[in-house]
């Protein structure tokens, strides 16, 4: 059996989330996001999820151990932002976060696409 | 950058709009799922596309970057569904047909909980499923021969551990959950005594290489066992096949990157583990002398670092995770007393592989000829 299911699996959940992400920043970028967007209490959701140790979200928990290979900055804290997200007013350390880790999951997909198109 | 984005991302729209014009008019009843996941599939990656030059925000110079990474995944997302989805639709082949019909008749001897995949025989290499799809490539000659087949049951697990919202495949979703705390419940005890002990650095970054690798060896060893356990034996006997075909070193673990599939080794203890529970010690005897036939003949050999990663007490767990994983699902689980015809077939193919090598391909003829024929039990 080639990698084709195992990345394609990976990838999808790496996406999904990457997609909120981006969705997510682009309306606090903006100034138009709200703690009633659906997307934002998602994330918010999903990092607390990321922040747990333990953790019944199966894309958090992966995503979580797929993290430790880059740095520091991007293994920790997640469960922080996930409750700042919360509250209606988000800053920019929040907003800086939230980019730091949209970055972390696209080096990810990279990594993943490259293995998946080369085995595809 | 605004009217780059503005050009591309219409020229991506028409692409899109452009593959919902290339299925065929006669396209065979059995592509028409395809059809149906990869036009949804279209849809959603145009509506991605659209927001990308309709949303006001997205012309903000702080939005750029976000702009970018969304353009770039709609541009993965389409190249997929082309190169694959559309060209597996346009191509669709008369053996395809064959291997269709053989995939709903394993689905059914399983109980299998979800539809299957469909089946094109456009892979460029070996078999390998795109779940978002529901589409399992093989090579282009496999529906003519059979000791490769078993592994249509690995591949059809990876789907089982992807999709939402669908309770009768928890049970196999809390397996490979199951399956991740024990492995990352070691590792990271390794980890911590590694650091007690002041060890080498470098096996500090190895243990963390293979916290990293389970993320993909967790649902390799459970679709290996999904495999094991639904068709028995026969799967145990076309890992080897391929093992010695095209593996590596069956004892190798990575030192510095992750890997997608654990060693060969590793593979077989656990399918051969879980034969000898489901009632084939005969099979596991037989199996075991000719992987250490081959694994003398590549001079692989289970060296300290390999124990380390792969303890007898964790695959132990891998074991009885998939066990109760699979069963939970419903499937049926291949015993001795197991007389479904495609599940015979594919065992006796090994039966006979070793009982007469030589003379195995003219019998092998004759089995598909019977397996497909169309007064067959599916």
């Amino acid at each position: 059996m080639t990698d084709t299911g195992l990345f394609s699996g990976i990838y999808q959940g790496i996406r999904d989330h990457a997609d909120l992400l981006d969705r997510v920043l682009v309306r606090l970028n903006a100034g138009t996001s709200t703690t009633q967007d659906e997307d934002r209490r998602r994330l918010a959701a999903w990092l607390c999820s990321l922040g747990a140790d333990q953790t019944a979200d199966a894309s958090a928990a992966m995503i979580r151990v797929l993290l430790r290979g880059q740095g520091a900055g991007v293994r920790q804290g997640w469960g922080e932002v996930g409750e700042l997200l919360r509250l209606e007013l988000v800053g920019p350390p929040v907003i800086d976060r939230l980019e730091e880790l949209a970055r972390a999951l696209e080096r990810e997909q990279a990594t993943v696409l490259a293995r998946l198109r080369g085995g595809a | 950058m605004n009217d780059y984005f503005t050009g591309a991302v219409l020229q991506l729209l028409a692409r899109a709009g452009h593959l919902n014009t290339r299925v065929p008019r006669d396209l065979a009843r059995e592509f028409h799922t395809l059809v149906a996941a990869c036009q949804a599939e279209v849809s959603r990656v145009s509506g991605n596309l659209r927001f990308l030059i309709d949303e006001p925000a997205m012309r903000l110079p702080a939005n750029q970057p976000e702009r970018l990474r969304m353009l770039r995944r709609a541009v993965a997302d389409l190249d997929l569904v082309e190169t694959v989805g559309f060209a597996a639709i346009e191509r669709a082949h008369r053996e395809d047909l064959r291997l269709n019909t053989l995939m709903d008749r394993i689905r059914l001897e399983i109980a299998y909980p979800l539809l299957p995949p469909v089946v094109t025989s456009l892979s460029r290499a070996y078999f390998g499923i795109f779940p978002s799809l529901n589409l399992l490539c093989v090579p282009l000659t496999e529906g003519r021969f059979l000791l490769h087949l078993p592994d249509l049951y690995h591949e059809i697990a990876h789907p089982l551990l992807r999709v939402a919202n669908n309770p009768l495949v928890d049970p196999f979703r809390a397996a490979h959950d199951r399956v991740m705390r024990a492995a990352l419940g070691y590792l990271d005890e390794e980890l911590r005594a590694q650091e007690r002990r002041r060890g080498p650095a470098q096996m500090v970054h190895t243990l963390e290489c293979w916290v990293r690798s389970w993320v993909s060896w967790s649902i390799e060893f459970l679709c290996d066992l999904f495999g094991t356990l639904t068709v028995g034996p026969a799967f145990a006997w076309s890992h080897l096949h391929l093992a010695i075909k095209r593996g590596g070193d069956p004892f190798a673990v990575p030192s510095y990157a992750p890997t997608s599939h654990p060693p060969d080794g590793a593979r077989m203890a656990v399918m051969l583990n879980v034969l000898t529970r489901m009632g084939f010690p005969a099979e596991v005897a037989r199996i075991e002398e000719r992987w250490q036939s081959f694994a003398a003949l590549v001079g692989g050999q289970p060296e300290p670092e390999y124990r380390r990663c792969f303890p007898p007490t964790l695959l132990a767990e891998v074991c009885r995770a998939a066990q109760d994983g699979v069963a939970g699902m419903g499937c049926r689980i291949a015993s001795p007393s197991s007389r479904e015809e495609v599940h015979t077939t594919l065992n006796q193919a090994w039966e006979e592989f070793w009982r007469d090598p030589a003379g195995y391909g003219a019998w092998e003829e004759r089995a598909v000829a019977k397996l497909f024929s169309p007064g067959g039990s599916g």
